[in-house]
């Protein structure tokens, strides 16, 4: 992170030199209005992971805050403890960055240049069957709470199940101390049902930090718009994802940034300007997806290969595309965001409405949960 | 013979003058707990043949279900009465020289934790019997006692099929009701209760319907009763149940599928000290009344013997069931089979 930490003060590299090698030339480059009003806006991904390879291209990218997916999501308490110390060690070496506790930490960073760094996490697995763990991990720091991975878990069903069943009896315990604690349930990946659960059980707003939308590319990890309104109506978030799969109208072509827009557009549509936000789902660049990772969801999955050589459970998660190659076309990660801030101008959003999508919506349910009742 | 032996008494023997009474049955208690204060030096004189001991806590995670499942091992090891049955001959061996065997038997997935190769290393470990979800629904399969009842989770269904490759029980005791439904058609091998009763006879959350226990019989499994008390407690019922009482529940197993073939005992009683939970599954607010009429009328305190029956709550009494099975009409045949020969023919055909 030493580029993050402000050591090439001055020397900011601009989004375009960093794209990747296959991009038309400059694409990533908006004018000096859009870009202004990229700079002073909070900016918040509701869903990303690995900061250590955020690099060179954190500056690039306008970034206030990031939830990142600290635990992983089969983690059980100890290894999530693990990889949140790790965080701890990361954000120590880096002055550029801080651990954040509260969403005013959050405007302190965008004040004096650093980059908020938000412990969540994309399962519940990791406080077993004891709430007790929830508010030690509570404490050390984690703010967002996803109730399930893809599969189900104590708590309720997630997308991948055959079965939805909703949320069992400890999870409607796990949404009530989440509420207590001051933890934001983030429900992604989770079954329809869980969902629509947690949403009418929580005390305060739900977000879903990084999903696609039904209505344009159906699959198992993207929402209706039933859903959709459901977040908005309690006061929540829906952030729409970057992820390729989840834009992929199929056939053999690559998303498009336009692919996105689309999908962003129509959650605005359903949800409203202030319940939609920005949720990556993805890591910062190309290739800074770890190998052992994917090894590891990959033996997370091993049980559905049924035989089959290829990592038919990733395929479902993934839409075959390969998670090594670039995101959408022509948006080639996190370091192209200020195209967004362009496009959504261009569109003819309001610079208040366009900050709204870029954080501030996510900031006002950070104010909302990240409170002890 | 020591001086301080009173006349009359052997050594290690004549702590209970009931235990010296032998029969001739092969007893497999299809569920109990035993504790580490347990008088194990004696457990071969309970009048059980095998004890299907829980081998660690439900919901534990791997490390404690690992270090738990060892120590029935260090058990064994440390007392050559005692040995760890994995094949259905180790019982009949241990009927032949007088020593008890335990089974080790995991009362919840919770620890599998969505690896499938732990059913393997568990099984390897001696593990033998498995129930998916312990009341709560977890990534396997619903509990009982939980608000969700959808059935297995596709890594539930894969756990069938791992169990079938392995040769390891399927326990549906505990499991929701479409779980248990789903299990026993998709398990290519026969499964059991170990430790349920009709609800026909006792409506209770954790007791099972006639369709579970005609499709489990209906597949060669076996249905282990409980002689449990708040299981046999029938409604309006404000006494202590004795085996009387249970025996209706026999009548009731035998009655529907027509024959003892699939009617196993699972007795859920304790050798050594019931801990105090700090964490009782049983008692979560949320959960449906499982003993609330029975703490009313009889018992609350789960580490009471009068959470068992009134005249059998103590290995000791196996005589009591034994005697009133006979009054019964039930043939000997019939009590063997009972008693542990209908378990034995699924260990026979499971323990490959």
């Amino acid at each position: 992170m030493s580029a993050a930490a402000g050591g090439a003060a001055g020397a900011t590299p601009r989004a375009a030199d960093l794209r990747a090698p296959d991009l038309p030339a400059g694409p990533a480059a908006v004018s000096a209005a859009a870009q202004a009003i990229h700079d002073s806006a909070v900016i918040v991904d509701g869903c990303s992971f690995f900061f250590a390879g955020y690099g060179d291209l954190l500056r690039a990218s306008g970034l206030t805050a990031v939830n990142f997916t600290v635990a992983l999501p089969m983690d059980d308490s100890l290894q999530a403890a693990q990889r949140i110390k790790e965080y701890y060690a990361t954000v120590s070496r880096d002055p550029g960055s801080r651990i954040v506790r509260t969403p005013d930490d959050i405007r302190r960073c965008k004040a004096e240049g650093t980059f908020g760094v938000i412990i969540g996490c994309q399962n519940s697995r990791l406080i077993g069957t004891d709430l007790a763990w929830l508010e030690v991990f509570h404490t050390l720091g984690l703010r967002t709470l996803q109730l399930t991975y893809n599969e189900r878990n104590f708590v309720g069903d997630g997308c991948l199940e055959p079965n939805d069943a909703g949320l069992s009896h400890f999870g409607k315990r796990v949404v009530r101390a989440a509420n207590e604690l001051g933890l934001t349930i983030d429900l992604a990946h989770a079954g329809v049902r869980t969902t629509l659960e947690a949403i009418e059980l929580s005390e305060k707003p739900c977000v879903i930090s990084h999903s696609g939308v039904t209505a344009l590319v159906p699959g198992p990890r993207s929402y209706s718009d039933e859903v959709i309104a459901a977040i908005a109506a309690k006061g929540g978030v829906f952030g729409v994802t970057t992820f390729p799969n989840c834009n992929w109208r199929g056939g053999p072509t690559r998303p498009s940034f336009d692919d996105y827009l689309e999908a962003l557009e129509h959650a605005i549509a359903v949800a409203g300007i202030d319940h939609v936000g920005y949720g990556s789902d993805y890591v910062a660049k190309i290739g800074a997806y770890p190998q052992w990772v994917i090894d590891y969801l990959s033996d997370q999955y091993a049980p559905y290969r049924d035989g089959k050589p290829s990592r038919a459970g990733l395929a479902v998660v993934l839409g075959g595309i390969d998670i090594h190659d670039e995101q959408l076309a022509g948006f080639a990660g996190t370091h192209h965001l200020p195209r967004l801030t362009a496009a959504l101008l261009e569109r003819g959003y309001s610079e208040q409405d366009v900050k709204k999508v870029l954080g501030e919506n996510f900031m006002r349910v950070f104010e909302q949960t990240w409170v002890a009742a | 013979m020591p001086a301080e032996h009173p006349e009359g008494l052997r050594r290690n023997k004549g702590f209970h003058p009931i235990l010296e009474r032998e029969h001739p049955y092969v007893f497999i208690d299809a569920c109990m707990q035993a504790w580490p204060d347990a008088d194990f030096a004696n457990a071969h004189r309970h009048g059980a043949t095998a004890l299907s001991v829980t081998a660690f806590m439900p919901h534990d995670e791997l490390p404690a279900a690992l270090e738990n499942l060892m120590f029935w091992h260090l058990v064994a090891r440390k007392h050559p009465n005692i040995l760890v049955a994995t094949k259905a001959e180790d019982i009949r061996a241990a009927k032949r020289d007088g020593r008890v065997a335990f089974i080790l038997h995991a009362q919840d997935g919770d620890f599998i934790n969505q690896k499938l190769h732990r059913l393997e290393a568990f099984h390897r470990l001696g593990l033998r019997m498995i129930l998916f979800a312990y009341n709560a629904s977890n990534s396997m399969a619903d509990g009982t006692l939980d608000r969700t009842s959808s059935g297995l989770t596709r890594f539930g269904q894969l756990a069938v099929k791992e169990c079938n490759r392995l040769g390891m029980v399927i326990d549906c005791t505990h499991v929701g009701k479409n779980a248990t439904l789903q299990i026993i058609d998709q398990s290519a091998d026969p499964v059991v209760f170990t430790h349920s009763n009709p609800n026909a006879v006792a409506p209770n959350p954790r007791n099972i319907d006639d369709d579970q226990i005609l499709a489990c019989a209906s597949r060669g499994g076996v249905i282990a009763l409980a002689p449990f008390g708040p299981l046999v407690l029938k409604p309006g019922q404000q006494t202590w149940p004795s085996v009387d009482d249970f025996l209706d529940h026999v009548d009731h197993v035998a009655q529907l599928t027509g024959g003892t073939q699939a009617i196993g005992i699972g007795t859920d009683m304790s050798i050594g000290t019931y801990p105090v939970h700090g964490h009782d599954p049983w008692g979560e607010p949320d959960y449906p009344d499982v003993g609330g009429e029975y703490a009313r009328w009889v018992c609350g305190d789960s580490r009471s013997p009068m959470r068992a029956l009134s005249d059998f709550n103590t290995y000791a009494q196996v005589w009591t069931l034994i005697d009133k099975l006979s009054a019964r009409g039930y043939s000997e045949a019939d009590i063997g089979g009972m008693l542990g020969e209908n378990l034995l023919r699924v260990f026979d055909a499971v323990w490959k």
